[in-house]
């Protein structure tokens, strides 16, 4: 699924226009992604019901290392995106198949 | 940001009614989720992937006794930001200004000594 089939099934569900459904798409990420990465410095996090939650991480910079010849480099601190699936969601993808075990993935879904 | 606010924005920036705009929201949400219920993955270019996974079981314990249980195979979902979203976390991002190697702004402990 890509945002292309996202702005297809608006179109086809809910019969707004290819443009609407394009700018609705790129809306709807594109201020969750503003509101992650915020003022450049707080971020702010985001909880969907059902969906889950996006946590803005921040890490500490440290000494790291190259691994290859041990020349120890400063590590800058970043952030990072934290994600938890919501309960709906959990239960969605992880439920049992008619054995009462939750099948493997296809390998092409992988 | 919950989903209210993605709603207003959508209100606001793309001119839909309230009520369409929640339809909307709504239903690429829904679509999220019934897609990685059928065990397929959602690819947002500049936002991010969310890809199911399946977990083989595994032996683990209960913290609270130490008893040895199995986990059980199960399948979760897995969140990789876009190389534009982590771009965009980190660009300029200095928190309290330059910050040198042995700073550390949350309490997680990786204190390490770097004696050679």
């Amino acid at each position: 699924m890509l945002k292309s089939d996202l702005v297809n099934i608006l179109v086809a569900k809910k019969g707004v226009t290819q443009k609407q459904a394009e700018a609705t798409i790129e809306v709807i990420f594109g201020s969750m992604k503003d509101a992650l990465v915020g003022d450049g410095k707080v971020g702010e996090n985001i909880e969907i019901r059902g969906l889950g939650a996006f946590h803005v991480k921040h890490y500490g910079a440290y000494q790291g290392r190259n691994p290859k010849t041990g020349e120890p480099i400063a590590v800058r601190a970043k952030r990072g995106i934290l994600f938890r699936a919501g309960k709906e969601l959990k239960d969605r993808v992880n439920k049992p198949g008619p054995d009462g075990k939750v099948p493997p993935l296809n390998p092409n879904q992988q | 940001m919950t989903k209210a606010d993605i709603i207003e924005s959508v209100y606001e920036k793309v001119g839909f009614s309230k009520k369409e705009s929640a339809e909307l929201v709504e239903l690429v949400f829904d679509t999220l989720k019934e897609t990685l219920e059928r065990g397929d993955k959602v690819k947002i270019s500049g936002f991010g992937n969310f890809q199911p996974r399946y977990k083989r079981a595994r032996p683990g314990r209960n913290p609270q006794s130490g008893q040895p249980i199995e986990i059980t195979a199960r399948r979760v979902v897995k969140f990789v930001p876009s190389q534009v979203l982590k771009a965009d976390l980190n660009e300029g991002f200095l928190p309290d200004g330059e910050k040198s190697a042995e700073d550390d702004d949350d309490g997680a402990d990786d204190d390490e000594d770097d004696d050679d």
